[in-house]
């Protein structure tokens, strides 16, 4: 069985996160944390800063692996397997920090993707296509581009794989209000292609402009699920765990 | 000053047999971050796996079997020991490593006794080369030439292959290279094996010209280490400057003092560390760095 299908929506569930605990040393970060992601949705997971957004998506890839719970990925748990086992078999994390490889070319970031796939996912022509400044700055160093190109080649790094899960951490964060818009339209593109997706946001406004779903978390705990507009519509949530 | 040319010559070919060592040192810390005290042992295993296999099948196969017998020797070190040290402090993997290279140096001694051995090598390598200007030894002419090659290949391996992209990537961040899927682990295990293949390689081909005896390894390990600090940790363009620098300061040395050519190192790496404190090719980049 490699899906289940959600009674509510009827939807298959990609991914289903099931009272994970995630602890950094001492710390409880993650308490008993529940979420749910359909196939070609775009789930967004709001919250202020140390809620446990980022926690969550590091959970997830095994990068900080929960200390219980399940993290079901199409019918398998894989909750604390190995980063690269994840990878390949199809969660891409587009980290915070964009983590773009500063002593390899933007080809050079692309050609990795590649190589370490378990799969081919976009061709490389499909990526310059889609962004054509990461043609331009091809031969460029990773320390060379700017905040948003390095965002674009983060993304596209997951896209060269054949990635079934996009997680992203923060895509807008750091960059010119111009340049946000255009990762919007990129999140909104790739969401338009079927990809499913699950972005923590702490712009609140961008992630609602591009989510089915939302989810608020706060202290490690899920507090709300709703759609953007009953989110919107939703003043003490808002207020009591968004500050907007 | 008649005796110049041949010095210089003498520097270049320690220098580069310098070179052959560090290059394994610089790349192993590039991607593993260990600091390999063990470095000099596969030297030395290399140079007695050489020894053994040279006076019963001949050079030729002496210098075959010293790299592949050094890189299984570093995989099998690698699961069952090193591999547990990679992510502790530089005390913890200098204690380790030494430990290792003394029960490898010792258990040479063991086998093969203290005595220095020397390599049985065919007629025509001993003969000179005439240069012109100087008659120089056929075989370090070779070796010289062999370590060339040796340098060209390990940077096209690093530089052009995609398994050296997987090594560059992992050098600068390991997290992100396994959540792209790259087997950071399966990479730093094939990089290990080959810094110890290069060293026993080195090993097997250096020791027609200095002999071999136990202690070899600690002796060429030293100065290979002055060498990565001098050229910067974990350069690659920096170990072969560092070690071409550090022969020919050595051998430079020896035609005003002998002993100062063991001194003349350490001073030239404390004037390097005061002016570029991580060294002539700054940063550690494997490559361009």
């Amino acid at each position: 069985m490699s899906t289940t299908a959600t009674p509510a929506t009827g939807k298959q569930t990609i991914l289903s996160v099931e009272s994970i605990n995630t602890y950094y040393g001492d710390s409880h970060i993650l308490k008993d944390l529940d979420l749910r992601v359909d196939r070609g949705e775009t789930v967004a997971l709001l919250g202020r800063n140390g809620g446990g957004k980022t926690t969550t998506l590091k959970s997830i890839v095994g990068w900080v692996p929960p200390r219980s719970g399940r993290v079901m990925f199409e019918g398998t748990n894989i909750a604390g397997r190995e980063m690269m086992r994840n990878a390949r078999a199809g969660v891409s994390l587009v980290p915070e920090e964009r983590r773009i490889f500063t002593n390899l070319t933007v080809a050079e970031n692309l050609k990795l993707a590649q190589i370490t796939a378990a799969r081919p996912g976009w061709s490389l022509d499909e990526v310059y296509a889609h962004f054509p400044r990461l043609q331009e700055r091809s031969a460029n160093k990773g320390d060379e581009i700017s905040g948003g190109e390095k965002q674009m080649l983060a993304i596209a790094r997951a896209l060269v794989q054949d990635t079934k899960l996009l997680l992203l951490d923060e895509p807008t964060e750091g960059l010119a209000p111009l340049i946000v818009r255009e990762v919007e339209a990129i999140i909104r593109e790739i969401k338009s292609k079927g990809m499913t997706i699950l972005l923590v946001e702490q712009n609140f406004y961008s992630a609602l402009s591009v989510a089915d779903r939302c989810y608020v978390i706060d202290q490690g705990q899920i507090r709300y699920e709703g759609t953007p507009d009953e989110l919107r519509g939703n003043t003490d949530v808002l207020s009591r765990y968004l500050h907007v | 000053m008649s005796q110049l040319p041949g010095t210089l010559l003498d520097g270049l070919i320690r220098g580069l047999a310098y070179v052959g060592i560090a290059l394994g040192l610089t790349i192993v810390f590039g991607m593993l971050r260990l600091v390999n005290f063990a470095h000099g042992a596969f030297y030395m295993i290399g140079a007695y796996v050489g020894l053994v296999v040279t006076e019963h099948l001949g050079l030729p196969l002496g210098l075959i079997a010293a790299p592949i017998a050094v890189a299984i020797f570093a995989v099998i070190l690698d699961f069952a020991l090193l591999r547990r040290f990679y992510d502790r402090n530089p005390t913890a993997q200098i204690l380790i490593t030494f430990g290792i290279a003394i029960v490898v140096q010792e258990s040479l001694r063991l086998i093969f006794t203290g005595t220095t051995r020397s390599y049985a090598i065919p007629f025509w390598l001993k003969s000179s080369f005439n240069l012109g200007f100087t008659q120089y030894p056929t075989y370090r002419m070779i070796f010289a030439l062999g370590i060339v090659v040796l340098i060209f290949a390990v940077w096209f391996f690093i530089e052009r292959t995609n398994y050296g992209l997987i090594v560059r990537a992992g050098i600068r961040d390991r997290t992100m290279v396994q959540l792209l899927g790259g087997n950071v682990r399966q990479a730093s295990t094939v990089i290990f094996a080959l810094g110890g293949a290069i060293a026993g390689l080195v090993g097997a081909g250096a020791s027609p010209i200095y002999n071999v005896d136990p202690n070899t390894g600690f002796y060429f390990l030293v100065p290979s280490f002055v060498v990565i600090v001098i050229g910067g940790l974990g350069s690659f363009w920096g170990a072969v400057a560092g070690g071409l620098l550090v022969g020919e300061l050595q051998s430079l040395t020896t035609l005003i003092s002998a002993p100062a050519s063991d001194i003349v190192i350490y001073v030239a790496m404390a004037i390097v560390l005061m002016v570029r404190p991580s060294g002539l090719f700054g940063e550690s980049e494997l490559i361009r760095g």
